[in-house]
Formats: C-alpha cells, structure tokens, sequence
C-alpha cells in the first residue's frame, strides 16, 4: 500500500495543509481561515484533502504541524516555520539562498543551504509593520479588498510615502494622504512599499543572496514583489501558491521521518 | 564615611579566577549549565570572604560532578555561549527551552566577567581598572574577540545573546557582534529580545519560536 504525509501549518491569519506521496509530490493543498480555533481548521482541511483523494485517515504514515498553532495539533512532531519554509523551498528551488516569507503576523528572513539547511534567519519582533496585518489595516482605511492591493499600485503614477515603523500610525498617514485628495493607487504603492522597506530592512541583519525567492499570503501582492526585488536589487521568484509552502516543507519533513 | 580599604580583601580570588587553570565546563558533559551560575553570588557580596567561601563550597560540588561525569544537561547534545544578563524573571522557563533539547551553556560572557582581582593597597586604582576593564564597558573588537576566543576554546557549537531593554549600551551592538562573530567562526548565533527586570518585555510564543528554529537548525535533521 502507498504511504502519504501531510503537513499542517495553522498561522494567526490562516491555517494550511498540503498532502504528498512518497514521491514527494503534491496530492492536495488548501488552506482557509483560521479564526480562533486553528486545529478545527486544519482537522477539516486535512479530512477535505484526503475525502478529494479517495483516501482513507489510516493511509496517512505521518503528520508534521507547524505555525503558531502546532503544539495544538496531533502530528506525530511540530517543526518551526522557519525549517519548514526552508525545506520547501530548497525541494522546489535548489538554487535558492534566500527566503523572505511575509505572513499574517510574521515577516521572516531565512539564508538557507542548498539541502535546506538554515545557516541564519531573523524575524519581526513584537510589531505588525511589514507584515499582511499592516497591508490588511492599509485596505480597511481605503475601503479596497486586500486582494486588489497588488493590481492598485500596479496603476500608480507616483507612491505616497508612508513610514514603516508602525501600522497604527502607518494609517492615520494613510487617511491624511486621503484627506489631501491622493489617489488610492499612489496610497496603496506607498504602503507596498513601505511592507518591502521594512522587510529589506530585516533582511540586512542576515543579508541577501540569490536566487531570492518570495513566499506568504503577501507574496501575492504584485506590489509587495517589484518593491521587494527593486530595493533588494534581484530579481524576486513566487512560488505558484505562496501562502501553502511551510505547509509542503512540513509535509516533506513528516515524509523524511 | 565608607572607605574602600574597608571592604576589600587583601587578596580576592572569585570563583572564575580559581577556576580557570582547571575549568570545568571545558569537560564534556559540562557539569555546570550557566544558567546554574546565574543564581549565585554573581555580582552581590564581592570581595567579601563570605563569597570567596561559597565559591570554594560550588567549586568542590563542581569537581565532585566531574569525578562522577554527571552532567549539568543529561544527555549534553549541544554546548552553547551566553551573553549578557539572565532574563530573570523568565530565568528557568527560557533556559530549559534548550535544556529540554539537550544544550548545555558550558561558558558565558555575563558572570565571569565580574571576576577581577584587586592589587593591595591601591583600592582606588584597582577599582577603576576592574569597572573600566570590564567587559560591560568594552568596545565592539573587544567583545568580538572575546566571544570568538570562548567560543574557540570551549568548543561551542552555538551562541545566544540576550538583547536587554533595560541596558541599551550594552544590547546595541549586539547585531552588528553577532555577524561578526558568526563571520568569524561558522558558528550560529541568535539574538533574544526581553529584559533582565521587566516580564512585559519577555513574549513567550515569540522566544520559544525562535529558540526551536534556532535549535532545529543545529540539529540539522535534513
């Protein structure tokens, strides 16, 4: 009988979970709000992947959880992001030596060997700016949809500038540029880039070497992406489904058991 | 009036000082975390035979744990260095996120370094020497090569430092040591943020995070 592995990844924002084979291919993938209660989530995701696959719970051979929410899953070992975001990323791109992953609550920096390995990381501490939250907050204060940010900047002519150092404040700036008749687009480049300035900011601590690739729920904002790539000054990969990859490294870290 | 002359021994010798032709946690397993240091008379009672005495009493239990190879952390995997303070208000809760994976902080930075003998008869002198010498007071080299030497000579497979609120001088350059010192010797450092008094500076989820990629990554398990 074939064996498959999941990997949980329950965030503060969202929960994901990704299914493989022994091949270490992807079976299934989904993901959905967290809300407050992660486990539930990820338990529906994982029953949802397996009833698509026409697999029954007994065919699993391993679970790896990982995110905020791992201790409360039951996965036979809970992993840090950070090893699962490398894991991944190593598998789906070699030559990757640096990973900027911006989530829910979390922005990371991980420097990573060719197997995976991490030589150095460094995350944002005790604060929301540059991360999805700030650009969550930026789109409540322009009354657009968070997944609209990314075509917005996209018709730019010009970026409102916007410190990084604090979401709340970050807003009134934001309602003050309203306030002097700026147009949304400019705003929402602003705030693009304010996440990315923030971010490279970090990143100085572990520095930057390619192949540089871009990984989160943020990574799908095109804005976020040319701000990333323009002022690390490479080019930026996105992953084609950003936001599940600490899930697949949790996966490959359950199939490696 | 007080009177330096009044307090200080003719001859002071702290625990470090008697120890380090023959230093213990050099040994494998360790039979000291640092953390266990961190609860002694570190920085209080100095220069006082009362201290000198409970040091010679640790240094024998401590050579007692060698002779019977009894380890500080069962099972030692790891050997890590310490710099700075403690978080004292998280003291054992933090240190056992490493104990419980095995590591050992076989040496620091933090309480050795109040260890400083006094020349008799200049008190004046001598104090300004030892609180102008000591490491707290010390430039970026300095606390460079110092870090880089314990690491080399205690053959320490990893570092931690603890970014502290309430001492700024010393916590901001810690960054910039870090990868200097990770430059140096191929050796993994991680910085921890918190505070040596204060708890609402200590976020639990956020250092534990941190500690398991920081101790994941030394384990390597790929």
């Amino acid at each position: 009988m074939r064996s498959y592995f999941v990997g949980v990844d329950i965030g503060s924002l969202t929960t994901k979970a990704v299914l493989i084979d022994e091949q270490r291919l992807i079976i299934g993938q989904s993901f959905s709000r967290s809300g407050f209660a992660g486990k539930e989530v990820a338990l529906r995701l994982v029953g949802g992947l397996l009833a698509k696959a026409g697999l029954e719970p007994g065919q699993v051979s391993a679970t790896v959880s990982t995110g905020y929410g791992r201790i409360t899953y039951p996965a036979e070992r809970e992993m840090s992001e950070i090893s699962c975001q490398a894991r991944a990323i190593a598998h789906l791109f070699p030559g990757a030596r640096t990973v900027i992953d911006i989530g829910g609550q979390d922005s990371k920096v991980i420097k990573i060997l060719q197997n995976g390995r991490v030589l150095d990381f460094a995350m944002n501490d005790k604060c929301a700016a540059g991360t999805g939250r700030f650009l969550e907050v930026m789109a409540q204060a322009l009354e657009v949809r968070v997944e609209d940010l990314g075509r917005l900047s996209g018709e730019a002519r010009e970026s409102c500038p916007i410190s990084s150092t604090c979401t709340v404040f970050a807003e009134s700036e934001v309602i003050s540029h309203i306030a002097r008749g700026a147009k949304k687009s400019d705003i929402v480049a602003g705030a693009c880039e304010a996440v990315a300035a923030r971010v490279i900011t970090m990143a100085g601590r572990v520095g930057i070497e390619p192949d540089l690739i871009f990984t989160g729920g943020v990574a799908h904002n095109a804005g976020v992406v040319k701000a990333l790539s323009k002022k690390a000054g490479l080019p930026v990969t996105v992953p084609p489904e950003p936001e599940v990859t600490a899930a697949l490294g949790a996966a490959l870290f359950a199939a490696a058991m | 009036m007080w009177r330096a002359t009044e307090r200080l021994p003719p001859r002071r010798r702290s625990w470090t000082s008697a120890a380090s032709a023959w230093c213990p946690t050099r040994r494998r397993p360790s039979p000291l975390n640092a953390v266990d240091l961190f609860i002694q008379l570190v920085v209080v009672l100095r220069g006082t035979p009362q201290s000198a005495a409970y040091y010679r009493v640790l240094l024998d239990e401590v050579k007692e744990r060698v002779r019977k190879g009894q380890a500080a952390v069962e099972g030692e995997k790891y050997r890590l260095l310490w710099d700075n303070i403690a978080i004292w208000s998280h003291l054992y809760r933090f240190f056992s996120l490493f104990s419980q994976r095995g590591a050992c902080f076989v040496v620091d930075t933090y309480a050795g370094g109040w260890s400083t003998d006094l020349a008799p008869g200049k008190p004046m002198e001598s104090l300004a020497r030892a609180y102008t010498g000591i490491f707290l007071n010390r430039g970026l080299p300095y606390r460079v090569n110092q870090m880089v030497d314990l690491i080399r000579e205690f053959e320490v497979d990893g570092f931690v430092m603890h970014s502290n609120r309430s001492c700024k001088p010393y916590s901001l350059v810690q960054e910039e040591i870090r990868r200097l010192v990770m430059q140096k010797t191929g050796v993994p450092g991680l910085l921890v943020e918190a505070d040596m008094a204060d708890p609402r500076a200590y976020a639990e989820e956020i250092v534990r995070n941190r500690v398991q990629a920081f101790m994941e990554s030394l384990a390597a398990v790929y």
